[in-house]
């Protein structure tokens, strides 16, 4: 921007002197093209901090997000407003953002010993950078996000573990929330199988992760001053896609066996002495006991397999329920939901060229019978 | 005697009902099947059952596929879907996925009424689907949207079809205009996942764990820097560069915003300077000068009604909670503009120059 400006002293002699002053000003270019093309999104908006005195909280789900929504290179900087005693700190404060670019930056809140408890609200603000233009009245663009705080005087101990199903320690993703007004706010999270939290008094979920599947979760509330110990039975190893599938007679529709369907997921390590077991009840009374696979080493990923099921005395009517049991080291590690499949005998199907043939068989006999009778009268 | 002949004469009748009765036995006979230990064979031949396909799981997955219960516009999730189905993953033919917007948490809202992209609604409601013939696609029709199929991740099929579970991973980007949404006890986005088999058979599973979508906000101005022209001692001028008098903003938002100003203090021109009074007056001392704005203006590009603009933010009147920008069903996404209208009032004893300084403009999600 140009900004012409004269002194108090509006003599006439230099009204000419103005003037030419105005004109030469006008001449000078401007820059016309747009400015900002900055954007912010992310999860800080949304968050409901309860944090106590004396604790930093970070988590992977706090974060938010810059775009450079324009066509040219910027620089950005972060800043916050916070109460006293309260500090926002970045994973980045200073960067700069190609065209189409964008950076995830985490944000951690820090609530000193000294803060005062109470309800504050915090501000966090992504800056464009721009270079003053010489002799113009430059516009720069910022976008900010709000969030809530309630720094609390009061605090609880948290303590989780991950386990195996024989008690041995999992390396495990536990993540811990809080819930406030019904939404899951990440308090604290860790990727060794146990974590430790100085937390605020009310109601959290922990849950633990293999493989970016979530293997156990559990819900607890927490009151001032209380320790509390949770552990996490995790399954790394657990059926899917089980199920029954019937097959029949193509020529006579009736049932010729059961395949036993399933895929066994192995999210964490190789497991040695694997053994799989189809166990079979007739009418709820265990019938059948069959080893449907026997791995030395079951390695990490998904593998499928199927049994075609026959009861060695035939099929009866009645129903047949199918669990399948996987056995680690010959101790029992994870088994299915019982899978039913009902029977019946199955109705005879009827052929119909036979049926013909008996009518006109009994049309014939009928026919030499009446015959037979009317020589003998005559 | 008589009964003699009687015997006599029907005898062809028994003989025939003998070779019918003997025929109809295998009839009603089960068909035998050989049944050993183990895995055990079949006599004949037998077709399977179809079985429909269910959906074990849906989750939404972050960009490193760790849990997410929130998604971002613009950046990369990963819709997880575990399908199972006895007769084999090679039996799936379609699955069709709505993300929409629902304003009831826990109702699960109600899902699009078709999967075509005569449903898609760039603030409310993305259509994406997976064939077996043609692979992942987003089904936007011609509407122009930041909702984007694949991103720093790309969706993924599973690479065994033998086996009778896996999952489906749809790598998606929310648009910049999907609708904020808090979850928790307010409003939130579902999942609807629909299943089908080559038989025709289906499964639908709507999934909202109190999905919540991050509010996104963006400002550009449509020019870098603005002109009051020559101005005189204690005179008052509005923009003059651009011509149009206006310093408009366009905003992309998919949540009300606010809108702030504020300025430096002093402009200088590097030798002298000038500063800002903060005041919506011709400022009465030396080498001072006020600024006003508004979100509306005359013809000349004077502020309806004058507000002071200061050295620290301040909500430009009228522009505390704008509703975000929203679009109909099809039609492409747009921006929310405001022109803002300004004043520049001089005081006494400034030095001739061409002083510079810098207005801001701030948005935050109201």
């Amino acid at each position: 921007m140009r900004l012409l400006l004269s002194t108090a002293k509006r003599g006439a002699v230099l009204a000419p002197l103005l003037l030419c002053l105005m004109l030469s000003w006008l001449l000078l270019p401007l820059p016309a093209q747009a400015q900002g093309g900055i954007a912010m999104s992310g999860t800080f908006y949304h968050q409901n901090f309860e944090i106590p005195q004396g604790v930093e909280l970070s988590a992977p789900s706090i974060y938010v997000v810059v775009f450079n929504q324009g066509d040219e290179e910027f620089g950005v900087r972060m800043s916050s407003e916070t109460p006293l005693g309260v500090d926002i700190s970045f994973s980045e404060d200073d960067f700069s953002l190609e065209p189409g670019g964008q950076k995830q930056v985490y944000v951690t809140v820090k609530v000193s010993e000294d803060a005062i408890p109470g309800d504050y609200e915090l501000l966090i603000c992504a800056q464009r950078l721009s270079a003053e233009t010489e002799g113009a009245v430059g516009i720069s663009t910022s976008v900010a996000q709000k969030a809530k705080l309630k720094v609390l005087g009061e605090s609880a101990w948290v303590e989780v573990k991950v386990l195996s199903p024989t008690g041995e320690p999992v390396v495990a993703q536990v993540r811990l929330f809080k819930l406030i007004e019904g939404r899951e706010n990440e308090f604290a999270m860790s990727t060794s199988g146990t974590l430790e939290a100085k937390v605020s008094p009310g109601h959290y979920i922990v849950r633990a992760y293999v493989a970016s599947e979530l293997l156990a979760e559990e819900s607890f509330a927490i009151a001032a001053d209380e320790s509390k110990s949770i552990t996490l039975t995790v399954r790394t190893i657990y059926f899917g896609g089980v199920g029954v599938v019937p097959h029949y007679y193509t020529e006579t529709g009736e049932l010729a066996f059961a395949q036993v369907v399933y895929t066994l997921h192995n999210l964490y390590q190789p497991m040695n002495d694997v053994e799989v077991i189809l166990k079979v009840t007739e009418d709820g009374v265990p019938s059948e006991e069959i080893s449907v696979l026997s791995l030395g080493t079951l390695d990490v990923g998904d593998i499928g397999g199927s049994y075609n099921y026959i009861p060695q005395g035939g099929w009866q009517s009645g129903d047949y329920g199918f669990r399948l049991e996987l056995y680690v080291g010959g101790k029992l590690y994870t088994t299915t939901l019982e899978h039913k499949l009902s029977t019946g005998l199955a109705p005879t199907p009827i052929n119909w060229p036979l049926i013909g043939g008996i009518i006109a068989a009994v049309a014939v006999i009928g026919g030499v019978v009446y015959l037979v009778v009317r020589r003998r009268r005559a | 005697m008589a009964k003699a002949k009687l015997f006599k004469a029907a005898s062809p009748l028994l003989v025939l009902a003998l070779v019918l009765a003997l025929t109809l036995v295998p009839v009603a006979a089960p068909q035998a099947v050989s049944a050993a230990e183990g895995q055990q064979a079949v006599t004949g031949t037998a077709n399977s059952s179809n079985v429909a396909p269910s959906i074990t799981t849906v989750t939404l997955k972050n960009a490193t596929y760790d849990a997410a219960s929130e998604m971002t516009p613009q950046i990369t999730f990963a819709l997880n879907m575990t399908i199972s189905d006895n007769n084999t993953l090679d039996d799936i033919s379609t699955i069709n996925i709505a993300i929409y917007y629902d304003t009831g948490v826990g109702t699960n809202g109600t899902r699009p009424s078709t999967w075509t992209s005569s449903s898609w609604d760039a603030d409310e409601c993305a259509i994406y689907n997976w064939t077996k013939a043609n692979g992942w696609a987003m089904v936007n029709g011609s509407a122009i949207t930041t909702w984007a199929l694949n991103g720093t991740i790309n969706s993924d099929t599973p690479s065994d079809l033998t086996l009778t579970e896996d999952t489906w991973s749809l790598a998606f980007k929310p648009g910049k205009l999907a609708m904020e949404a808090g979850g928790g006890d307010t409003d939130e986005w579902c999942f609807c996942v629909n299943v089908t088999d080559a038989t025709g058979a289906t499964a639908e599973d709507i999934s909202a764990v109190a999905n919540s979508m991050s509010a996104y906000l963006g400002i550009v101005t449509t020019v870098s820097s603005i002109s009051f022209g020559d101005v005189a001692p204690g005179a008052t001028a509005a923009i003059q560069t651009p011509g149009s008098h206006i310093l408009g903003t366009n905003v992309t938002s998919n949540d009300a915003y606010e809108l702030k100003g504020n300025s430096t203090s002093p402009w200088t021109t590097g030798t002298y300077t000038m500063t800002l009074t903060g005041e919506n007056t011709t400022p009465t001392g030396t080498r001072q000068f006020a600024l006003t704005i508004d979100d509306g203006g005359d013809a000349s590009g004077h502020p309806t009604t004058a507000q002071a603009v200061n050295t620290t933010l301040s909500q430009i009147t009228g522009l505390g909670s704008v509703a975000a920008p929203t679009t109909a069903a099809t039609v492409s996404e747009g921006t929310s503009d405001t022109s803002l209208y300004m004043d520049i009032m001089l005081g006494n004893d400034i030095h001739i120059g061409t002083y510079t300084g810098t207005i801001y403009l701030q948005a935050i999600n109201a």
